[in-house]
């Protein structure tokens, strides 16, 4: 299979991330799905092993790793148990990097050291209900009132509400419209006139405690301000970083699962005679699973080194996450037809890898946005293949 | 040449559409999790009253004795909602099925008759862990015993198991012959000693079939089916007709809900200051699916004529089956994702047709099987 060019030290990572996950994590992802419960006691084992701090600098607790480590790591979680991998990647991700990158230093010494150690998870939320993939509609606001901001509005889509000691909120800071008026405050869990909304079951990755977050005249300090009004911009690196980072190699996790399942399934189940394994139909499907996964892995692999050496293009976050999401799609929708009816049974994983993967094209900006911007690039010259 | 359905039949599409719209469908958000007891039991005196009851049953025995066209007619307009779960069709009386219907004498009076009354409840028994599209890997056994049969052996993914009075079994009865003549058909009550109900597989569809196991359990001779090896014979046209009609005629409602819903909320949805529905991709994943959902409809509906002619259409049911229900399933993807979150949330039904549909590709007779009689069919004739 694919080897890339991992040094030792990213080896270890890897080697010790799986087989961590498939000892501890693996046993209750089927319980974690169906009962809707966070496995939040995942995070501490994963802060004991030193994955909690990986992207962050060692003055703040962290190892001072790379996006490509962090897709090694979530990519061997997300094999055991996706919402465990979420949970990583809400910690490890695109809070905790923006903190990192625009927070000030009393912000950067007041959380991230707790990330790293795996005590505090900081959810980002940024989708409303009429401003999904366009942020510039975002409608909850926030108006300066002296030395705090007195936000209203309501946010949805909000991953690891329920769990979250502190919210990054992307909200209208300043009336000016669009993107101009948008920057972020930190509000921390329990300020007052906030408030965890309705819990929003999905059809996948359930175990997320996602729900709606709920602004009443709730009074934040000035001093939490993260991001002031038209700063967007300057965490756009954040925010490719994490379209890498956080939610492909779950995809890539969860299908080499599937894969491996499926295979599994071939060999050991007979049918006219003869082992499934035995069919070419069968094989070919086996086969283009295998080509669409390395494929995925390699291109996946390539960005995430591009977007650490800060050589990466508009262009290559939203290639691979397409290419990543709708492989994944492909490859546990085929492992649950080579599976058959235990395929559709909750008492097998093959359907709960096709639930978990579904909604990854629609999360982080749907493959249908990412294609606008890829295309965009395309025609306005800046993409040579 | 005539493609248009008869004046009856239109009339019938309409009155099953309505019921839908005004029934079926409000339903969707007020009983997400399943109809309550008192909502089922209005909407069985409803749909008796509209003579929704027992459709495929010959009016000599109390049933509508509709044809297959007007029956696909039906599970195309019924398949527009989720309210009820998969497979859950006692709404429109009870499920009967070409077995029974065969039933004579003292069978038809102990099993077919209670049926219709509401009194028991059958399951039908084929599947087995290492014979799902392979009935000819069967292993349950029946032995000849004196007056009795002893059967023995483990039958899985049965649907209704768990409250059923009785099940349809199919068992070996001559190893030698096996699919071809060896399998024969039993009438099991399932309280008879040795007849045990031992898991029940919760599947994505919310659907939870049973395992069945069978250990040396004794059933009257007078209670076989037919003679000995007429198994599959008798079950056929069941089969034949759930192809057209639970699978492929059931594709093209959900297919045809899934356009509604996708291009009403590509209407009203505004990104970027623009509806969706502005959008060419958008317009593209909707026409492909209406393209799709054309060609699917006249595909069951000629099965379904031809099968009224009295001919043989296996190959018909089976290209049917194979395209319809990958046809729903693209349908309904797309309709997921022209809905972005929302489509994901469990408080709307479009993840409920995304999850329901994906099990049709595999429950009775996988694609891939399909695909394989129909390969056999053209290499024969071509």
């Amino acid at each position: 299979m694919f080897e890339p060019e991992l040094n030792e030290q990213q080896r270890l990572m890897q080697e010790s991330a799986r087989k961590l996950a498939e000892e501890r994590f693996k046993p209750g992802a089927a319980r974690a799905d169906r009962e809707h419960a966070p496995p939040l006691g995942n995070i501490k084992v994963l802060a004991e092993h030193g994955f909690c701090g990986m992207g962050l600098p060692e003055a703040y607790g962290g190892s001072g790793l790379g996006v490509f480590e962090m897709v090694l790591v979530i990519e061997q979680i997300a094999r055991a148990c996706a919402n465990t991998a979420m949970l990583l990647s809400g910690t490890v991700g695109a809070s905790a990097r923006a903190i990192l990158q625009v927070g000030s230093e009393a912000q950067k010494r007041k959380y991230l050291p707790r990330v790293a150690r795996g005590e505090l998870l900081v959810a980002w939320s940024m989708s409303e209900p009429n401003a999904g993939s366009d942020v510039g509609a975002i409608a909850t606001r926030a108006l300066r009132d002296g030395e705090h901001y007195v936000i209203n509005g309501a946010k949805l889509w909000c991953s690891f509400a329920s769990l979250a000691d502190v919210y990054l909120v992307m909200m209208r800071l300043d009336p000016t419209p669009g993107m101009k008026g948008i920057g972020a405050l930190l509000v921390e869990r329990d300020t007052p006139g906030f408030s965890i909304g309705r819990r929003l079951d999905l059809v996948g990755l359930r175990a997320t405690g996602m729900a709606e977050l709920l602004f009443d005249d709730c009074r934040v300090p000035a001093e939490n301000l993260i991001i002031p009004a038209g700063g967007i911009g300057k965490i756009l690196a954040v925010l490719e970083a994490d379209r890498i980072g956080g939610n492909p190699p779950i995809c890539l996790g969860v299908a080499g699962a599937a894969f491996d399942a499926a295979v599994r399934h071939l060999k050991e189940r007979s049918q006219f005679g003869k082992p499934l394994a035995d069919n070419q139909g069968l094989q070919w499907k086996l086969a283009d699973m295998a080509i669409d996964i390395e494929a995925a892995r390699s291109l996946l692999y390539r960005t995430a080194q591009r977007v650490d050496a800060h050589k990466n293009s508009m262009t290559d976050a939203s290639i691979a996450k397409t290419f990543v999401n709708e492989m994944a799609i492909r490859v546990t929708n085929q492992a649950i037809q080579l599976a058959g009816a235990s395929g559709l049974a909750e008492d097998f994983p093959f359907e709960r890898y096709f639930r978990d993967v579904r909604g990854m094209a629609i999360g982080y900006g749907t493959t249908e946005i990412l294609r606008n911007t890829i295309a965009r690039e395309i025609l306005a010259g800046r993409y040579q293949p | 040449m005539d493609f248009s359905l008869p004046e009856e039949l239109r009339s019938f599409q309409r009155m099953v559409r309505r019921f839908v719209d005004t029934e079926l469908i409000p339903l969707e958000h007020k009983e997400p999790r399943g109809l309550l007891p008192a909502t089922r039991d209005r909407l069985r005196a409803l749909t008796r009253d509209m003579g929704l009851w027992l459709l495929d049953v010959p009016q000599s025995l109390g049933g509508q004795g509709l044809s297959a066209l007007g029956q696909s007619i039906f599970w195309e307009e019924f398949s527009r909602s989720v309210a009820i779960l998969p497979r859950d069709f006692y709404i429109i009386g009870p499920f009967v099925g070409a077995v029974l219907v065969q039933l004579k004498g003292e069978q038809k009076e102990r099993y077919l008759d209670p049926v219709i009354r509401g009194e028991k409840l059958p399951c039908f028994a084929q599947t087995e862990p290492d014979a799902g599209t392979d009935p000819a890997s069967m292993r349950t056994r029946a032995v000849r015993d004196g007056d009795h049969y002893v059967i023995n052996g483990v039958k899985r993914f049965i649907t209704d198991a768990e409250k059923a009075d009785f099940a349809q079994v199919m068992a070996l009865t001559d190893p030698v012959k096996g699919a071809r003549g060896g399998v024969s058909c039993f009438l099991v009550d399932m309280n008879t000693p040795g007849v045990k109900v031992t898991t029940r597989y919760q599947t994505m569809m919310g659907e939870a079939p049973c395992e069945v196991v069978f250990q040396d359990a004794r059933v009257p001779a007078t209670n076989l089916v037919g003679n000995e090896g007429d198994g599959f014979r008798l079950a056929q046209e069941w089969i034949t007709l759930g192809r057209i009609l639970r699978h492929g005629a059931r594709a093209c409602g959900v297919a045809e809900r899934c356009l509604e819903m996708g291009a009403s909320y590509a209407k009203q949805r505004v990104t970027f200051g623009a509806p969706l529905a502005t959008r060419q991709s958008i317009q593209w994943m909707l026409a492909d699916t209406y393209t799709e959902l054309q060609a699917a409809r006249h595909m069951v509906r000629y099965a379904a004529w031809k099968f009224d002619q009295g001919e043989d259409v296996r190959t018909e049911s089976h290209i049917a089956k194979m395209y319809s229900v990958e046809m729903g399933f693209r349908a309904a993807d797309r309709c997921l994702q022209i809905h972005g979150g929302i489509g994901l949330t469990t408080d709307f039904p479009v993840e409920r047709f995304w999850r329901d549909q994906r099990a049709y590709l595999i429950t009775e007779g996988a694609a891939e099987v399909m695909r394989m009689t129909v390969a056999r069919h053209v290499l024969k004739y071509y």
